[in-house]
């Protein structure tokens, strides 16, 4: 793919990005709880 | 393209659309976890499919992805979003190349699109992530310089 950077981290990063990935899965699940929930209002 | 619509009473911007398949999909945006050093305005962007987690394929939901983000973006020129790949079923990176194609085939032309692999040392993982930014706010070797600080910067954190 055009555009890519690799970028060798040290290995500290696998601990941030899975936090990262960690906070993402339960905003998710949240959302999904809410609009399950009736709990959002949207306007267009 | 879907039209979308804005979600209220959260706090932080929430869209979503409905699919002619009947599918809800929501984009949010969420404030990134730690301020960077020269970046004012940077979220990580979420997509989900509220109703499937396999939903049938639709051309016009990559362009309607699209669409929120240059639309989320437009609103500050030095704005940034950020986009990570889920790793939990090892499907990272094909969704890597989805969210790269979707990107190349809609988008407006105005924003540049840098994707990194980030390669922890020691281990055998690789984090799938992408960037777009605004090419007059940020020059390209600006954006890959503060990553890769950030990452080395993890090494002391």
């Amino acid at each position: 793919m055009k555009n890519t950077v690799v970028i060798k981290a040290p290995k500290e990063a696998a601990k941030f990005f899975n936090r990262l990935l960690k906070d993402k899965a339960e905003r998710k699940e949240e959302i999904k709880r809410k609009f399950n929930k009736g709990e959002l209002k949207t306007t267009s | 393209m879907y039209e979308f619509n804005i979600l209220e009473g959260e706090n932080r911007p929430l869209f979503f659309f409905t699919t002619d398949n009947g599918y809800t999909y929501n984009v949010s945006f969420n404030p990134h976890v730690y301020k960077i050093e020269g970046i004012t305005d940077i979220s990580q962007v979420d997509v989900i499919c509220l109703d499937n987690e396999n939903p049938k394929k639709d051309i016009k939901v990559g362009k309607t992805i699209c669409a929120i983000i240059e639309h989320f973006l437009s609103q500050n020129k030095e704005r940034i979003v950020g986009y990570i790949c889920d790793t939990q079923d090892k499907r990272e990176e094909s969704r890597n190349r989805k969210f790269y194609n979707w990107y190349r085939i809609h988008n407006n032309g105005g924003y540049t699109l840098k994707n990194y692999e980030i390669r922890p040392n020691q281990t055998n993982e690789v984090y799938y992530t992408a960037v777009i930014y605004h090419p007059e706010a940020y020059l390209d070797q600006f954006i890959d310089d503060t990553y890769g600080r950030e990452m080395k910067e993890l090494e002391d954190k």
